[in-house]
């Protein structure tokens, strides 16, 4: 008889404790509302947890944080997890996903990956699992399969719902590690090809590197806190490790901080990124926890940093034009998230 | 005081790290070269800022004392075997073989937490496990918690120090008051805990930054698996120190031990090798059991070996659910293995392929001679006769009173060696210009001149950032960042007259021991943007000032203007 034993928390990939009957095609958010699904039956309803095993929700795919190239090198942080604060978790007993609502953060990272449309987010900005099936679309007992590549559409949150405005302070109780962590996730999920740093590895010092979506490598320094002031610097030296230890040309990389809020806009933090890019034709750019939100929340997807997106050198600063998300002035999540603090 | 190596890592990659090892080994017997080499493929190791085989290119050393990962990797080995997850084999204490816990708790995946809680209880001093240097009896973890409980549910680090870690038994409740007792006094003053560390210090002849490094594991257990967070308190004459608090997770932990049997080594041995036998099989299904694994398929295994350990039981007044006692962390590998025989190890077998050459390279560091220049001292007008006359004076007076050039800057670094940003600023400047050089600090508040000093040289300014002593002991790459974003400032906004090829100094107290990580960044910023960064220590520019005032010379402008690197005198 073997001594090994199983954890009773351990998920089969490939299977379903439950299923549709049929593969799901789209899956659309709501503000406030639960989150619906459409059928390749034409059947239509309320989406719930199927128990899949994979359970894409909760945890992520090794594969999902290769890099391209010679870029796979670059030491990682290892973690799967998709929710930093491991507020999603797997009932055994249950087959389902749920949520620790005291520990939800409210970012959307496990609605926006549910390919099922199980997982809302609440007016409050506390995401809950819908085990419930109030439309009658499951059908009983466990199966096997692959997850379908589904359309997504409609918003998680609104921009403007009161409860964004606490996730500057809530971004800031994180820690490092776990502030990291969610960045990386965000990138991801609006569809960057993106590795943050393995935390304890003091030899690299780029918080993170990945690529567009036309594949330019990218380097990226995450600080939300004061440390912002100091991003653009500390971008100098990661475009320098990039190009000298990985081959990548100076003028193919873009350097990025990923900041929470902008700083005023009378910091020197513009002044040094014009500075860097009169002498060293090097644009850094500029992306907010906020930005990446909103993309989240929309559906949308991040290209790159092409032409002038995310540049805060000269003119007017305002992250909203490089959204995509509609002409107009875009109403931020929380001051700051897209436009200096006067 | 007991000592915890630090590898530098959270949970997560700590186990991620016994992950790869366990996927690549097995059951195998294997070499800490081994264990190095797979963690490294599975790119969870790196080296001077490389990965993978170059990682280990640049690690290996003949003299494998100086080799880190070598080094890192015996860290994580001693902390995987402190955990019951490896053990050495009967015949080596260098070679290893992943256990039957450690398959477990891969096993749990992303649920390792409660688990890892179990083994972190578990670790136990003394253990035929592991030698530990001192004489102790221990459950340290175990320990840690129940003190942080007796002291008002929280503890600093240097409590830890004086307190729990330093303690030769926390059997009973005497010893338990006892350390509490060290603690709470200690809590009257910054200056009552330092003096109770310095003691420990002394007594154990190890420093007190080797005392505070040997919590850092611990620190971060406490943090990583949610026992404690990090707070403030203060002390009882008011002034504030940072401590770490239980959680409630961390109290319910602290209350369940209190409640527990601890057996130890000692007493495990007491027993007959047919009731250890049992025991070590109840209790290692009760811990996973505890941690969310599904035990039922070895219910009737752990029903047989709870019958033969009925009596043990009744003679410690437990129906065994309260046992504080890990086998893979307590016992021999003889019991072990008769408890467990069918996770007896294979034997040794051929090499993994891959392997660490350590032969291959007697140092893999790159060659850095060239960052190393030796200053090229030319006759100058001027040489020694500027700067202030006091501290002219100075450095003659220590060159007459200590006779050499070497010993004089020696000295004069070591007069300087409190100076703060307001002495220390003014007195570079000063230097150079004793040397002859045109040269001025940045007053404070000019924020839009990031430098905090220039020279000039043949007519151009090079700008100097400026780390005093006070600010850093040791200069950090941070300053020759900073000596980097000076540089482009200058450049971009003018004000004084540079041209991109010349150098962007920076001056501090001393260089680092290491200068690894420094010297990549000074070849990696010239090789991507063509710009010079040239390091000064305050020893250095005492000696060249020195060598001005003696002979009238001074560093040739020009190679000063070009200085990529450390100047070497």
């Amino acid at each position: 008889m073997s001594d090994f034993v199983v954890h009773k928390g351990r998920r089969a990939v490939g299977t379903f404790a439950r299923h549709y009957g049929s593969d799901v095609t789209d899956v659309s958010y709501r503000h406030g509302e639960r989150t619906t699904v459409v059928l390749a039956d034409g059947r239509a309803g309320t989406g719930s947890c199927l128990g899949c095993g994979s359970a894409p929700c909760i945890e992520k795919d090794e594969s999902e944080l290769t890099l391209f190239g010679t870029l796979d090198a670059f030491p990682g942080d290892p973690s799967l997890d998709v929710c930093p604060t491991k507020a999603i978790r797997w009932a055994g007993e249950s087959a389902a996903a749920f949520v620790v609502a005291d520990d939800c953060i409210g970012c959307g990272l496990c609605v926006s990956r549910c390919p099922y449309g199980a997982i809302n987010l609440g007016d409050g900005l506390t995401a809950t699992v819908e085990t419930t099936d109030p439309e009658g679309l499951i059908v009983a007992g466990a199966t096997k399969g692959e997850h379908p590549e589904v359309k997504r559409s409609g918003q998680l949150a609104r921009l403007d719902v009161p409860a964004a405005a606490n996730l500057p302070e809530t971004v800031g109780e994180l820690g490092d590690g776990r502030t990291t962590l969610l960045v990386r996730n965000l990138l991801n999920e609006v569809g960057l090809n993106a590795r943050t740093r393995r935390r304890g590895d003091t030899n690299i010092r780029i918080d993170a590197v990945g690529f567009s979506r036309n594949e330019r490598p990218f380097v990226a320094e995450i600080e939300t806190g004061v440390g912002a002031l100091e991003s653009p610097r500390a971008l100098l030296e990661d475009v320098a490790v990039l190009h000298s230890r990985y081959g990548y040309a100076v003028n193919g990389i873009d350097p990025v901080s990923i900041i929470l809020s902008f700083p005023n806009v009378r910091s020197e933090y513009y002044q040094v990124i014009r500075d860097i890019e009169k002498v060293l034709g090097l644009r850094c750019r500029t992306v907010t926890v906020g930005a990446l939100v909103a993309l989240l929340w929309n559906c949308a997807r991040l290209d790159g940093f092409d032409g002038d997106a995310f540049t805060v050198g000269e003119g007017t600063i305002d992250l909203s034009g490089c959204l995509g998300l509609g002409d107009g002035k875009l109403v931020e999540p929380y001051p700051g998230a897209f436009r200096p603090v006067k | 005081m007991l000592r915890f190596p630090n590898p530098g890592s959270t949970i997560e990659n700590f186990v991620r790290i016994y992950t790869a090892v366990f996927n690549r080994l097995g059951r195998r017997v294997s070499t800490l070269d081994e264990i190095t080499s797979v963690v490294v493929a599975a790119n969870l190791a790196t080296s001077s800022g490389y990965m993978g085989e170059e990682a280990i290119a640049r690690s290996t050393r003949a003299d494998r004392s100086r080799d880190p990962l070598y080094n890192q990797h015996k860290m994580y080995a001693e902390l995987f075997r402190w955990l019951g997850w490896l053990h050495p084999t009967e015949s080596s204490a260098l070679n290893y073989t992943c256990t039957l816990m450690g398959e477990q708790i891969v096993a749990a995946g992303s649920d390792f937490g409660a688990l890892f809680d179990e083994c972190v209880l578990g670790i136990v001093c003394p253990t035929p496990i592991i030698a530990s240097k001192g004489n102790y009896d221990l459950r340290p973890f175990a320990f840690i918690l129940r003190v942080m409980s007796a002291c008002d549910g929280r503890l600093s680090r240097d409590e830890m120090i004086i307190g729990p870690l330093s303690a030769a038994s926390d059997r009973g409740k005497a010893n338990l008051d006892a350390v509490v007792a060290i603690i709470e006094a200690a809590r009257e003053s910054a200056t009552d805990v330092e003096h109770a560390v310095k003691a420990v210090s002394n007594a154990r002849k190890i420093q007190v930054n080797t005392l505070q490094n040997y919590t850092r594991w611990p620190i971060a257990l406490l943090r990583d698996l949610g026992w404690a967070t990090q707070g403030s308190t203060k002390f009882r004459d008011g002034r504030k120190y940072r401590t770490f608090h239980l959680t409630d997770k961390g109290r319910a932990l602290a209350e369940r031990i209190g409640a527990c049997i601890d057996l130890r080594v000692d007493d495990a041995e007491k027993l007959t090798p047919e009731e250890r036998k049992a025991l070590a099989v109840v209790v290692h299904f009760r811990m996973l059991e505890r941690s969310g694994f599904d035990v039922e398929p070895v219910g009737e295994r752990i029903a047989e070996a709870e019958a033969v350990a009925a009596p043990v039981f009744e003679r410690l007044g437990t129906d065994g659910s309260n046992l504080l006692f890990s086998p893979f962390q307590s016992l021999s590998l003889g019991d072990i293995a008769s408890a467990f025989p069918e996770r007896i190890q294979a034997v040794q077998v051929e090499d993994v392929a891959g392997g660490y050459a350590v032969a291959a390279a007697p140092d893999g560091r790159d060659d850095r001679s060239h960052l190393f220049v030796h200053p090229h001292m030319v006759a100058a007008e001027g040489a020694g006769m500027g700067g202030p006359d006091a501290l002219r004076a100075e450095l003659t007076g220590l060159l007459d009173e200590h006779g050499k050039i070497e010993a004089a800057a020696a000295a004069f670094a070591e007069n300087h060696a409190g100076d703060t940003q307001t002495a220390f600023y003014p007195l570079v400047t000063h230097l150079f210009q004793i040397l002859g050089f045109e040269s001025d600090y940045s007053r404070a508040g000019v924020n839009y001149q990031r430098w905090d000093a220039c020279v000039m040289a043949d007519g151009y300014a090079l700008p100097v950032e400026i780390k005093s002593p006070t600010e850093e002991i040791t200069l950090s790459t941070k300053a020759v960042r900073q000596a980097l974003e000076n540089k482009v400032i200058l450049l971009s906004r003018g004000g004084l007259e540079t041209r991109p090829e010349l150098a962007s100094l920076v001056v501090g107290n001393r260089l680092p021991n290491e200068r690894g990580e420094m010297s990549n960044l000074i070849d990696d910023v010239f090789k991507a943007f063509g710009l010079r960064l040239g390091v000064i220590d305050l020893t250095t520019l005492a000696h060249l000032a020195l060598r001005a005032l003696c002979d009238g010379v001074t560093i040739d402008a020009r190679q000063l203007s070009q200085l990529r690197g450390f100047l070497d005198v």
